[in-house]
Parts: structure tokens; C-alpha cells; sequence
């Protein structure tokens, strides 16, 4: 019995969603207070509206060019030569990426949990964990990240209530920062939008678009995980401002997960919270990197004009492993993130904008609003 | 050339062999006639079956002149009715007036007392006919041969079903005979839509495969569905509905169950009236449910026998189990050895006291355990019953206390160990438990691999297999993943059967209402506390 299923509106915000909340999510109080000290939650709002801007042009695309992918519709608008070249930008954008994201995280573990574990089974353990779920098709992708959305959001805003009374409302004003001028915001503001979880985001949509019911389901359900993404990630820094201050969220690398240490349940069922939810960003973690695994494969795919996105599940397995192994400490790793998020901010959101002007210029796609 | 294509060949080669063995015994009988002269024919089928024990062969003389033979096997007939149905009549009734008419018609219409007769003229389907249960009337000067099925095979009652055990609920289960399965079905359902199809699978064992479904509910594509996998099984024995499932499920190397069995008829009709196909064979207690979704394996009848907040808390407490079976050990050891931290202070002193003087790591501590218990289940399944009271005093004193007082397991794993077995055996399907229950091996050695971060990826890894799973088509998680609000009202608790107003969706079936009235039944007292007592009448 083989009846058709799509994926919803509500599939693609969770999707959305699980794609957003990661590792990154854990670091940005830290980065987003770094350049305007208090005014850290301004800063997020700005970055957050960035990232909003590109899911926006994304959907737009993907309205004028329904059941098209990327790949597709950008040899239609651009050509063949230019589209190939972009793609692959895209496509080594994105491995080395995933391979960053997976060894942020694996420093993490093993930073708090697991200093004698070698760094490379943390991640190869992950990323071959993510090969195997990228086996399937892209439909029951989707319902991974469906059935997952509960298992982080509710965790996340259980975290958010839970430190809610050590909150200080002063830690968090003035709101617009001590000293800081317009071009600080600015700064922060697209340092928060070069984290990587925007551009899996926007670059996710590029895949579910083809697979959802049909386009009014697929702008209603990014927007809708933007939104709701955007909400959470938005509370989480203000929390963790709120209860360490600007100052103190400086020091830690990842000032959120310090967060976790510091909560506790009102009954005393566990002594420490925090690895419970370990298990959270770990889950977290594995449905991030498993959409950008999945932009990878997808648009290789594409590329190389090949079947099916499984072929590529096991080859861009080193190419990430690769990827990942690359940076030889923390602080290398930071730097090289900052880095290639400034390039991905003009991939993901310079190159959608200026395939969504050509396409207006050139008349092409489906023109009825 | 490389091995595997050496065994391919190597294979095929057999498979040809085999076959060809088994057309020249099918040749001796295909396409042969019967000898329209009576001896002739009578030493036909003697050839076939030359001297077998249970071979019989009556000659008489039929209505005082005609000679004739009844042939059967008597192992496989009832041989009073034989008797009584069709050598009486036959030597009683002279007819001598229609005797001059068309011999054949005389017997056949009326001479024969029994329901089942059928004529033949092919050798082959003599044969088969004798095989199964018939018995053979040769006429001289008659071409056909008559079957009459006189098939009288010793069958068991109608027992309690031992699996599938409920406190209320219908007490009857299916038995071995497919034709009384089938009573039980029918019974259930008086209606002219419920279709029965048959059809023989099995080159030797030529076992009889029911194919049930409700033609006004059943989604045709998926009855096709079912019969072409079903059609495309060769093999020569079907000796249970197992074989059959192992061949038609989407998933083979899945450790899940992708189809439901059940011995309860009530269980197969409120699953047919779902708009599932149930499949049965000759010969097993076991009926096939397809397609099956997960929260299938811990539903039980009883559910909807019950009250509905009662049974839904009941409901819980299984699906609990089933997490509880899965997880507790692995848990167990990624807190002991990886993160002793997660305990409050007081209780990890006692466990750390508990485990003073135990020789091994926590992990392999519960991997022993974990083994042991396999192998007791395993024993207490095959044994004996007179011996089963001495085995689980063996197993109460060996596995537990004396364990513990040698020093070779700590008193707290033998704690978890009993909650993961207590666990999986509150699971009512006893497929599902034991695929849970090896894939915690799997857990626990992942997290004495990575501590907990290992469980968590082992656990991703189970999610997303069961997420990835299909059972002809229907996604097996469904309906949590992908969702679908009116099935949640039958999944982790059981809403009020008038809630239950569609069938499930995930099944596309033709006609969805279950209830067409869902609105007239009270939801609570509609009149008021204060006209609750008097009969309705005197209110009015």
C-alpha cells in the first residue's frame, strides 16, 4: 500500500526548529554579549531578524518555484556553468561546516564528561550516526525531526522556567549596552546571524520545499519555525544573562550549558541536571547536524546528477570526518567558525537574494501571487 | 570466479535439481485420464499409492447390478459417515426405474445423502481429492470419478487462548482448523462483506492460507497489496502463520515485529473492522494482522472492555515497561561507572557500599546478570512443568541472594535486572518484549562503550530505525510520528469508545465513520445533580 505522504506545514516547523536549536544555541549568550555587554538580547533580536530576512527570501523562492529544488531552479534563473559553481560553494560550505558543528560539539563532551575519550570516536560516532538516518528518504527525515521536536523543545523551556527565579532583571539592562555605539550592534548582529545553525535553517527549507504538500504549507510552517525557533533561542540568552550577568557569561565557553550546572529541581531527585541534559544537546546536536548533513547529500546530489540523495550517505562521510578533524584546538575552531559564518551569511542569504532579483528581472517562475 | 557468485551458482544449480526431481513425480500423474474400464481404472490409482498402510479400496455392487469401488484413505475420513451417507444409500435404494436413465445423475442428484460432492476426470485431481480427505466413488461405465469430501481430521476444542490472557473479555481462541477459525469469525460477523479468500501455499505441505478482510472498509490497494506478497511465496512447507509473516513483512532484518498475531477471534474482528487484512493458515492457532503499528504491541483487548480512565492509566504503566525493559540496565551502567555525579550524594554512598568487594566493572557485572536471566527465561519456557517449581528456586536463590552474598553481583543489579524482566513481561505482546529485550544488550554496550553519551546515540539510533519502519506502507510509529489527532485518542491512553468516532487514518480505508452518532450520548448528567434521583418518568 503505497499512498502518498508529504511532509505538513507542522513537520517542516518542527523541522525547522531541531535544525535551529544545537550546539550553537549554547555559545550564544557568550558571543552575543561580547560585543555590547549587556545589550546582548538587542543584539540576538537583530541577528534572529537576519535570520528571519533569509528564511523569508527562501520561501519566496521556494513560492515562485514550488516542487523545484535549489539546484533546479538556479540553473533556470542563472544558468547551467554559474548555478554548478555556486552549488559547489554551497556544497564545501557545508561540509566543512557540519565538520566544525560536530567538533564544537565533541569538544564540549569531552571537555566536561569525557577527557579521556579520543576526540575523533566522539565525532565519528556522531556523524556515522547521522550517515545512517540520512539513509532514508526525505519524508521520514522529516518525521524524525517531528518526532523529536517534543524531546528538545520541552526540555529547553522546562530549563527556561527552572532558572526563571534566579533571573536578576538587572543583569540585563540597560538594554541597549554600556558605551556601545550603532555599528557594535551591527557587528553582533551579524556575528549572531554567521552562527551555523542560520544557514542549516535557511538551506533545510531548500530541501522539505520540494517534499511538502504544497507551497502555502511550506511558508507557513518555516515561518512558524523561525518564529518559534527564534523565541526559545531568544529566551535561553535571556536567562542566561539574566542569572549570570554579562560579565560572568564572558568566561565560560559555552555559558548555557553552565546554566544547566547551575539549576535545580525544587524536589531533590538528581544531584546534577546538567548531564541529564546532556542527553537534550546531544539529540540537539543530532537532528542539527542531520539537516546539514542532509543539505549536503541533497545538493550533491543535485550537483552530480545523481538518483537519490542516499548514494552520497556514506561518501561525504570522510569529507565531513575530514572537515571536522581539521582545526587543532578550541580557539582555532571559534576563529575558523567566525570565519566561514561570514562567508555562509553571503551564500545563504546574498546568493537567495540575488537568484530572487534575477528571477524577478527575468520573469522567470510562477508568477501568480 | 569470486566466491559469492561460486555459491549463487552453486545455489541456483540446486534449485534447478530440486525442481526437476519433483516434476518427474508430478508427470507419472498430470494430464492422465481416468480409464472409462472400471479395473483399469480401480489399478490407476492403486499405482499411485501401491501399498500404503492407510489405502482402501470397498468394491460393491451398486442398486443390485452396477459394480463400483469407494476408494479413501482411512486416516483421513470419517469412516461412519462413509458408511452411513454413502454405501447405505447406495445399496439400499434400488431405483430400478431409473436405472435405463443416466446412471450418474441417478447417484448424484439422488442417491448420495452428503452436502460435499464433486465429479472428476482428471487422474490428478483424484489423487489430490484422496489426499485430502475425499473419498472416491468409481462406477463402471462411468468416466468420472465422484469425490465426496468426507474429511474428518481430530482437532482440539475451543480453548482459552494461553498468550493472549484477559480478565474480561471473550474466553474463546482460534485452534488449528481453519474451517472452525473461520466459524468463529463468521459468527462474529453476520454480515455479507466480510470476504473470505483461500488460496494453497506450499509446494508439499499445500497448507490452506485464509486471506479476512471487510470489503466495505479494508483499502483495496492494500488487500491487493497483501495477496501479491502472499502469491509470491514458494516454498515447500508452511508449517505456521510465522513462515508466512517472515515472508511478506517490509522489514526482515528489522529486531520489530511488522505484523501483529493474535489466537483471540475478538481481537482479529476489531482489527478487521479497522480496516486491517487478517491472514490465517491451516494448521496454526495464529492468526496475522496487517498492517501493524507500533502501539498495536501494547494495546491489549481488554482495553475496550474496560472503563476507560482505568484502562488507559493500565495502558501507560505497559508502554512504561516496555521504556523500563529497553533502558534500565543501560542506564543503570552509565550512571555507575561513567556518571556517579547525577545521583543525590546519600544514595550513591549506598550503592558505591553495595558494590564494595564486587570483582567486575558495573557493566559487565550486568551483562552476566542480564545473560543469566536470558538463560533462566529460556529454561523456564522448554522445561517440563513438574520441574518448573525447582527451576525458579534455583533461579531465586542462585540468580539473586547467593549472587549477592558471594560477592559476585551487588544487591542493586539485581534490583534493575528484576525491573527489566518484570518490565518486558508486562509487555502483552510477546514479540515486541523480546525485540526490545535483545536490543538492550545492544544499550548496554554501547553506554560501556561512551557512558551515557553512548545511550543516547544507541537510543537515536533505535528511534530512528522504528521512525524509518513501514508495515505495508503505514509508518510504524504512526500515529505520533507522523501525527494525526484522532488516532492519538487510541495510543498511549484509550479515549471513551464514543470518542473513537474514525477508524484509524493512517489505513485509508473506504468508509472511516465507527461511530455515526457520537453526539447523543451523554457526556455526563445532562440534566443536573439535582433531578438525579427518581426514574425518568416521574421527572417528566
Amino acid at each position: 500500500m503505497r499512498e502518498p505522504r508529504q511532509i505538513t506545514a507542522s513537520q517542516t516547523m518542527m523541522a525547522i526548529f531541531n535544525s535551529m536549536v544545537g550546539i550553537s544555541i549554547l555559545r550564544l549568550p557568550r558571543i552575543a554579549s561580547e560585543h555590547v555587554n549587556s545589550g546582548a538580547i538587542l543584539v540576538t533580536v537583530i541577528g534572529l531578524g537576519l535570520m528571519m530576512f533569509g528564511i523569508g527570501i527562501m520561501t519566496l523562492l521556494g513560492y515562485r518555484f514550488p516542487k523545484t529544488s535549489l539546484m533546479q531552479f538556479s540553473k533556470q534563473i542563472i544558468g547551467k556553468p554559474l548555478s554548478f559553481l555556486f552549488g559547489l560553494f554551497i556544497l564545501c560550505f557545508f561540509i566543512v561546516l557540519i565538520g566544525f558543528i560536530t567538533r564544537e560539539f565533541s569538544f564540549m563532551l569531552s571537555s566536561f564528561l569525557y577527557p579521556d575519550t579520543p576526540i575523533i570516536v566522539l565525532v565519528g560516532t556522531m556523524l556515522f550516526l547521522v550517515a545512517i538516518a540520512t539513509r532514508n528518504d526525505i519524508t521520514t527525515i522529516a518525521y524524525m525531526h517531528f518526532f523529536y521536536f517534543p524531546l528538545l523543545c520541552l526540555p529547553l523551556l522546562a530549563l527556561i522556567v527552572l532558572a526563571l527565579p534566579e533571573v536578576d532583571v538587572r543583569h540585563v539592562k540597560p538594554f541597549l549596552g554600556n558605551g556601545t555605539t550603532f555599528s557594535d550592534f551591527v557587528q553582533g548582529g551579524v556575528t549572531v546571524a554567521a552562527l551555523p545553525f542560520v544557514p542549516i535553517g535557511i538551506f533545510l527549507l531548500t530541501v522539505l520545499t520540494p517534499h511538502t504538500q504544497n507551497a502555502k504549507h511550506a511558508i507557513r510552517g518555516s515561518l512558524l519555525g523561525g518564529l518559534i525557533a527564534g523565541v526559545v533561542i531568544l529566551l535561553t540568552v535571556f536567562v542566561t544573562i539574566g542569572v549570570f550577568g554579562y560579565m560572568e557569561t564572558k568566561s565560560p565557553l559555552w555559558p548555557l550549558y553552565v546554566l544547566t550546572r547551575m539549576i535545580q529541581l525544587p524536589l531533590e531527585l538528581l544531584e546534577r541536571l546538567d548531564i541529564l541534559f546532556l542527553g537534550v544537546w546531544v539529540l540537539s546536536t543530532f537532528t542539527t547536524i542531520l539537516s546539514g548533513y542532509l543539505i549536503v547529500i541533497y545538493t550533491g546530489s543535485q550537483l552530480f546528477n545523481l538518483k537519490s540523495h542516499r548514494v552520497l550517505s556514506y561518501l561525504a562521510l570522510p569529507f565531513v570526518l575530514g572537515a571536522a578533524m581539521y582545526p587543532q584546538n578550541i580557539f582555532h575552531l571559534f576563529e575558523l567558525i567566525e570565519q566561514i559564518g561570514k562567508i555562509g551569511l553571503i551564500l545563504t542569504m546574498g546568493y537567495p537574494l540575488f537568484l530572487l532579483l534575477i528571477a524577478l528581472i527575468r520573469r522567470k517562475g510562477n508568477m501568480s501571487k | 570466479m569470486p566466491i559469492w557468485k561460486r555459491l549463487k551458482k552453486n545455489l541456483a544449480t540446486q534449485q534447478a535439481n530440486n525442481t526437476s526431481g519433483e516434476t518427474i513425480r508430478q508427470t507419472v500423474v498430470k494430464d492422465e485420464k481416468i480409464e472409462t474400464d472400471h479395473p483399469k481404472a480401480i489399478q490407476q490409482i492403486q499405482q499411485v499409492f501401491q501399498e500404503e498402510a492407510d489405502f482402501v479400496t470397498r468394491e460393491l455392487v451398486i442398486f443390485g447390478k452396477v459394480p463400483a469401488t469407494i476408494i479413501y484413505f482411512s486416516s483421513l475420513v470419517d469412516k461412519k459417515g462413509i458408511s452411513e451417507e454413502i454405501i447405505k444409500p447406495l445399496l439400499m435404494n434400488a431405483h430400478e426405474s431409473s436405472l435405463e436413465a443416466d446412471l450418474k445423475e441417478v447417484i448424484m442428484r439422488q442417491t448420495l445423502y452428503h452436502a460435499d460432492v464433486q465429479q472428476a476426470t482428471q487422474l490428478a485431481d483424484v489423487v489430490n481429492g484422496l489426499l485430502r480427505g475425499n473419498t472416491v466413488l468409481l462406477i463402471d461405465g462411468i468416466q468420472e470419478g465422484i469425490l465426496i469430501n468426507t474429511k474428518m481430521i481430530e482437532k482440539r476444542s475451543i480453548a482459552q487462548p494461553e498468550t493472549e490472557q484477559v480478565i474480561r473479555g471473550p474466553r474463546d481462541g482460534f485452534i488449528e482448523s481453519l474451517e472452525t477459525n473461520i466459524s468463529l469469525l463468521r459468527d462474529r460477523m453476520p454480515v455479507p462483506q466480510f470476504r473470505v479468500k483461500t488460496m494453497q501455499i506450499g509446494r508439499i505441505t499445500k497448507s490452506t492460507v485464509g486471506l479476512f478482510y471487510m470489503d466495505d472498509i479494508a483499502n483495496p490497494s492494500l488487500v491487493e497489496d497483501v495477496e501479491k506478497r502472499l502469491e509470491r511465496i514458494d516454498i515447500d512447507r508452511v508449517l505456521d502463520s510465522g513462515y508466512l509473516e517472515q515472508f511478506i513483512q517490509d522489514n526482515p532484518r528489522s529486531p520489530f515485529p511488522q505484523v501483529k498475531n493474535t489466537e483471540r477471534p475478538d481481537v482479529a474482528v476489531g482489527n478487521l473492522l479497522e480496516g486491517r487484512v487478517v491472514i490465517m493458515v491451516d494448521g496454526s492457532p495464529f492468526a496475522l494482522i496487517v498492517p501493524a503499528t507500533f502501539i498495536m504491541f501494547y494495546q491489549s483487548s481488554e482495553d475496550y472492555n474496560e472503563r476507560t480512565n482505568v484502562m488507559s492509566i493500565i495502558r501507560m504503566t505497559r508502554l512504561i515497561s516496555i521504556i523500563f525493559s529497553l533502558i534500565t540496565p543501560s542506564t543503570y551502567v552509565a550512571v555507575i561507572s561513567y556518571h556517579p555525579e547525577l545521583i543525590p550524594t546519600a544514595f550513591s554512598v549506598a550503592i558505591t557500599s553495595g558494590r564494595a568487594g564486587v570483582p567486575f566493572p558495573a557493566v559487565v557485572e550486568v551483562f552476566l546478570m542480564e545473560a543469566a536471566m536470558e538463560i533462566l527465561r529460556e529454561a523456564t519456557v522448554r522445561m517440563p512443568k513438574q520441574v518448573g517449581g525447582a527451576l525458579s528456586i534455583v533461579g531465586v536463590l542462585v540468580v539473586g541472594q547467593a549472587a549477592v552474598m558471594a560477592g559476585f553481583v551487588s544487591p542493586i543489579t539485581v534490583v534493575v535486572i528484576a525491573i527489566t524482566t518484570i518490565g518486558s513481561f508486562a509487555t502483552p505482546a510477546y514479540s515486541m518484549a523480546t525485540g526490545f529485550r535483545m536490543l538492550r544488550f545492544f544499550l548496554i554496550f554501547m553506554t560501556g562503550v561512551l557512558g551515557l553519551y553512548g545511550l543516547i546515540l544507541g537510543l537515536i539510533l533505535v528511534m530512528n530505525h522504528l521512525l524509518s519502519l513501514r508495515s505495508f506502507g503505514v509508518p510504524y510509529l504512526s500515529p505520533m510520528s507522523p501525527m494525526n489527532w484522532g488516532g492519538m485518542r487510541d495510543s498511549f491512553i484509550r479515549a471513551p469508545l464514543r470518542w473513537l468516532i474514525d477508524r484509524p487514518e493512517e489505513l485509508f480505508v473506504k468508509n472511516s465513520k465507527r461511530i455515526n452518532n457520537p453526539k447523543e450520548y451523554p457526556t455526563t448528567n445532562p440534566l443536573g445533580p439535582e433531578q438525579h434521583l427518581g426514574t425518568k418518568e416521574e421527572n417528566e
